[in-house]
């Protein structure tokens, strides 16, 4: 049977993930430490906490290397909001990613933060006709700065400030919203995902 | 480009939703889970939901009807009411909560919101204020708007926010549950005092006061009455907003 991973950093607050992918469904196991770490088909890093503390969490619970032996062996990892920005190697938050993306993750420049709402995401190579967007609820302070721009799929703007929606390389997806509450639309998205990475 | 959002508020007591005027006299309007899903497929953009436990018996139907609602609602869901303890929040969060609103208990305890902050992150934090004009000023109430507590709101909101406030939900008093607007001077104020997102409260009788509002430079909006006594519906509400030229979230 089909099954995801989803990590849990060691605050618990998974509820919404957790109710998404019930709703698809797909069937999922939730890893808290190594021991938890069976055989999965996919694994998600959901998009709640702070970077820093979500980084020495992965390093004590003993996670960090299993999931980078995944990475290695190219399995379908999904970041979420959070979870993408630890693909990268730097944050402004404090301390490093687990840099499995060169670039950096700097703040948004806006007025007012968090960037908090439903925002549209535009295909970066299309003509950005706003109107038939898709729009998913975004959470976030910071945003990421993917070294090389081609990853780059999709790209959203908040208070004039364009910056990566949808990043995407090798066996790596990562979006800066949170799909699991973006209603329909994000069910579609999760959805998408899971059928490409049934399909490989 | 950035959608204001339109969030019912469900005020939950025993498990049934309830709404008073003024802060007073509660009127039952119905069943929490069902009325979230239904806001939610008409297009609600967020949930706020209130409930203020007074036993252990109502906490755990509370934290049951939270977790029945999750499992039907892919929108953010907000859960506070009476919240003083990180167990609490702790709870609220594992029954499906994404973010925890907290009221009086940091008026006396700002370091409050700086510990959950830190532990789940500012994003996890919406810290609710209610707040009435006295002559020149406005001033922080607490306990459900019986209490007048010492602090000037503006002075307040900056505080919550170097905490760590991950944004405000801001009642007026004067304004709420009379349907007469939004008080737009006293939103302006705290824009002018904090960089975090306010959800404006407090007032909405009409889709003209949303509009009203949206207009005068908010992105957030919290609605009560105005929905729970049929007076208009989340789709009527957003459909109206498109054809006077706002860009919501629209049709889902």
């Amino acid at each position: 049977m089909f099954k995801v991973a989803v990590i849990d950093y060691g605050n618990g607050n998974l509820g919404s993930l957790l109710s998404a992918l019930k709703r698809l469904p797909v069937s999922a196991q939730v890893w808290q430490n190594q021991i938890d770490a069976g055989p999965v088909d996919a694994i998600i890093f959901p998009g709640v906490g702070a970077l820093g503390s979500v980084i020495h969490h992965l390093d004590l619970s003993g996670l960090r290397p299993i999931l980078e032996q995944h990475v290695e062996r190219s399995h379908p990892v999904l970041g979420i909001c959070l979870g993408m920005q630890l693909f990268f190697e730097d944050g402004d938050e404090g301390g490093s990613g687990l840099g499995w993306i060169a670039g950096s993750v700097p703040t948004l420049k806006a007025q007012v933060l968090p960037h908090i709402g439903w925002n549209t995401v535009a295909h970066s190579q299309g003509d950005g006709n706003g109107a038939q967007d898709p729009a998913y609820y975004f959470v976030h302070t910071y945003r990421v700065l993917p070294t090389n721009p081609d990853i780059i799929v999709g790209v959203t703007e908040y208070d004039g400030e364009t910056f990566p929606s949808i990043v995407r390389t090798h066996s790596l997806y990562g979006v800066q919203f949170h799909p699991e509450l973006s209603g329909a639309t994000g069910h579609r998205l999760l959805s998408q995902w899971l059928q490409e990475v049934r399909e490989k | 480009m950035l959608m204001p959002r339109i969030i019912p508020c469900l005020d939950v007591r025993h498990g049934r939703v309830v709404k008073g005027v003024r802060f007073e006299e509660l009127i039952d309007s119905g069943d929490p889970v069902a009325l979230a899903q239904q806001y939610a497929e008409q297009g609600a953009d967020e949930i706020v939901w209130l409930d203020i436990v007074a036993t252990v018996e109502e906490e755990e139907l509370s934290l049951n009807l939270i977790a029945a609602a999750r499992d039907s609602l892919a929108i953010p869901l907000t859960v506070g009411g009476g919240v003083r303890s990180l167990a609490h929040v702790e709870q609220l969060l594992a029954h499906g909560a994404d973010k925890v609103s907290i009221n009086s208990y940091p008026l006396s305890h700002p370091e409050f919101i700086q510990q959950i902050a830190s532990r789940w992150g500012s994003q996890c934090v919406v810290v609710a204020v209610d707040a009435r004009r006295e002559q020149n000023h406005y001033q922080v109430y607490k306990n459900g708007g019986r209490v007048r507590t010492a602090w000037e709101l503006g002075e307040w909101l900056h505080v919550a926010q170097d905490q760590g406030a991950g944004e405000f939900l801001l009642t007026s008093m004067d304004r709420d549950g009379t349907q007469s607007g939004y008080d737009l001077s006293m939103l302006a104020y705290a824009r002018s005092r904090v960089s975090r997102p306010i959800i404006a409260s407090g007032g909405a009788g009409s889709a003209g006061d949303v509009l009203r509002v949206l207009k005068s430079g908010q992105s957030a909006v919290l609605l009560a009455s105005l929905l729970h006594q049929g007076k208009t519906t989340v789709s009527a509400l957003k459909a109206y907003l498109v054809d006077e030229g706002v860009s919501v979230r629209w049709p889902v």
